[in-house]
């Protein structure tokens, strides 16, 4: 039973830790812009995150290798490299939006500046994952990340044309760039890379073996998809609220209105603090993630259960990291700026590090008994193809739309 | 290389000089259409006391400063020849809507404040969809 | 350890842990021992940034030096003599202590100023 409540209790986490501001803006500008037309890019990403964070959850669980060992390990120093620095610069890009997204929520609570907002929210990110144990802080901001839902609360309130709902399953004719921007933005949104970064390196963390197994497939199927769930009711809310109104959420503020029209007052603190706490634990997981990579291609030793003393270059990594976010968003630039640009090359750079995982997933030699089925055999090189078409897409669409802006 | 290089970097910034065109003077009108209904939305939690004044605050900020921001743009812009008019009033609606949203920034717990900046806000939307309009009819 | 393993695929590149489980580096060159026409055999193992210079394709060599310091044995590359290596499987495992083989220097360094700190 005892079993059976921690399982239980780490897939709540991973719901709530599912989504960012990417996905907060993405889903609810495509609803806005584009009604229901755009729903079924989010399982393809959702499906996509499920697919690459399972093998990695595997592939750490049998051989204690999280991504960047892999990608070491497959490519070698030269290539490795590459990634490695092509990984950080688009990290860096988040881990700057996701502490401007705290900063910007925190206005919107005590109104203060902006910049003092983003100094207190990054001292005080810091400061909960100095102190706090490394499941505490999962289930700290994933937890907190679960009053997201009452965004699908609001979309259902809202009772949305279901046969409409039901149309945007399908892919629409080609209809206008914009349109397979905002297809290729949902489906980045959704396979933001740091997230696998930070969970393959969180099962090394926690221990894993191959007995938790069923807990790495439950979290990457159950818990990547009800979060999935999270981005589909911001998108359906968006197409009920926004859409019919001409109302173009531009700003993170904006996303909190689909749960204030409904629900008043109540919805729109429900809103914020979850925004709060989905940012805010992404802020965490991109700080992370940038020091894992850095740790594991080079081989210090890394991991938040050594506390900070035990490893130092990680330690000095992660708070670099954070500093510089910082600075970058002293230069004055638009946090939504940067989460569009962070977001679109993210996937641009995606291919270069889910292939080596693959590899080594599909690979008896590392992994035994544990090597790809028959379904992550094609779930696996399906998802390869897919994110190869994505990437190569990508960066036409960003200058071809101006970023979104038309 | 480097000749090809500071061509292509010329090329890119005349790209964006010259007048704005009709498209994107609608472009511009729409995006102030875009931010008075999304400060009616405001207004109306203003109204009805279901929203916090610091969030109507920090929210209406935001969409005056979009306002103010947009009427600049299309101030110092050159526009096509025909369509000076429009732009005078767009960047006309403009103002308006800065100040009245920034009513809204002044009183944000003040109902009676957010239900006529409500109304006087459908009433610049109204004014911007005919505008958009006499845009769409005209050239 | 198996009899016969590929060099490039199981060991170049591989995590080094010590005999107390800490990370201490990666086995960024292998040191080749032997005369012509004699057998080779591994002397040793490389790690440490200083050997990242050498591996980088000729046209960027010089920015790697810059930017990841030249090969200075003891300073920037440390060697991990082949008797001390336990084992080769998922990790390189050493016999012997990270620094007693003078590995992971820089970690120890960065200790003290860490430790000073509350929850450090």
């Amino acid at each position: 039973m005892k079993v059976v409540l921690r399982i239980a209790l780490g897939i709540i986490a991973a719901i709530g830790g599912f989504v960012d501001i990417g996905d907060l803006v993405f889903n609810t500008q495509a609803g806005a812009q584009f009604g229901y037309t755009l729903m079924w890019a989010v399982p393809i990403g959702v499906v996509g995150i499920g697919v690459y964070a399972e093998m990695s959850g595997r592939v750490a669980a049998v051989t204690k290798r999280p991504v960047f060992d892999v990608i070491r390990m497959r490519m070698g120093l030269s290539s490795g490299l590459v990634v490695l620095v092509a990984s950080l610069f688009v990290n860096l890009l988040t881990l700057s939006a996701e502490i401007g997204g705290v900063a910007i929520v925190l206005q919107l609570f005590f109104d203060a500046p902006f910049t003092l907002f983003a100094l207190l929210g990054a001292l005080g990110l810091i400061t909960i994952i100095w102190f706090t144990p490394f499941e505490g802080i999962e289930r700290l901001f994933g937890y907190g990340g679960l009053t997201l839902f009452v965004f699908v609360a609001a979309a259902l309130h809202e009772q949305p044309d279901w046969h409409a709902v039901g149309h945007g399953v399908v892919p629409e004719a080609p209809s206008s760039t914009l349109y397979w921007y905002f297809a290729v933005g949902l489906i980045a949104a959704a396979l933001m890379p740091y997230e696998v970064y930070f969970y393959s390196s969180g099962g090394v963390e926690e221990g894993w073996t191959p007995k938790d197994l069923l807990v790495n497939r439950l979290n990457a199927i159950v818990g990547y998809g009800i979060g999935g769930v999270l981005s589909l009711g911001l998108m359906v809310a968006a197409a009920q609220l926004f859409e019919p109104a001409g109302v173009e959420p531009d700003h993170l503020g904006t996303v909190a209105l689909l749960a204030q029209i409904p629900y008043g007052e109540t919805g729109l603190v429900l809103a914020l603090l979850g925004m709060l706490f989905a940012i805010g634990g992404a802020a965490v997981d991109a700080s992370f993630a940038a020091a894992y990579s850095i740790a594991q291609f080079a081989g210090w030793e890394w991991g938040k259960y050594r506390r900070p003393s035990g490893a130092p270059r990680f330690t000095c990594a992660w708070l670099l990291f954070f500093a510089l976010g910082l600075a970058i968003l002293m230069t004055g630039i638009d946090p939504l700026d940067l989460t569009e640009y962070s977001v679109v090359l993210s996937v641009v750079a995606l291919p270069l590090t889910y292939l080596p995982v693959l590899l080594i997933a599909r690979d008896r030699t590392f992994m035994g008994d544990y090597a790809n089925g028959q379904i992550a055999r094609v779930l696996g090189w399906l998802y390869f193809v897919i994110l190869v078409v994505v990437a190569l897409a990508a960066i036409p669409l960003l200058l071809a739309t101006n970023a979104g802006g038309g | 290389m480097r000749r090809l290089l500071v061509l292509g970097a010329f090329c890119v910034v005349i790209a964006g000089c010259g007048p704005l065109s009709r498209s994107e003077l609608t472009r511009g009108v729409e995006t102030l259409s875009a931010v008075a209904a999304e400060s009616q939305l405001v207004a109306d939690g203003v109204a009805q006391d279901r929203t916090r004044s610091t969030y109507a605050r920090v929210q209406a900020r935001t969409l005056a400063d979009d306002a103010a921001h947009e009427a600049e743009k299309l101030a110092d812009a050159t526009v096509e020849p025909g369509f000076e008019k429009q732009r005078d009033r767009a960047v006309v609606l403009a103002g308006r809507l800065d100040d009245t949203v920034g009513s809204l920034e002044t009183y944000p717990g003040d109902e009676r404040v957010g239900a006529n900046v409500h109304d006087e806000l459908m009433s610049i939307a109204d004014d911007l969809d005919r505008l958009t309009q006499r845009l769409g009819q005209a050239g | 350890m198996d009899d016969r393993f590929d060099l490039v695929y199981r060991l170049l590149d591989e995590q080094i842990v010590d005999v107390d489980g800490r990370r201490c580096g990666r086995v960024d060159d292998i040191e080749l021992v032997g005369a012509p026409g004699e057998p080779l055999r591994i002397g040793g193992l490389l790690t440490g940034r200083g050997t990242y210079a050498a591996r980088i394709p000729r046209p960027f060599r010089g920015l790697a030096r810059t930017l990841f310091g030249a090969d200075v044995r003891g300073a920037t590359v440390q060697r991990v003599p082949w008797p001390e290596v336990e084992d080769v499987r998922a990790t390189v495992s050493l016999y012997g202590r990270a620094v007693d083989l003078a590995l992971g220097r820089d970690d120890r360094e960065l200790q003290r100023p860490f430790q000073r700190l509350p929850g450090g």
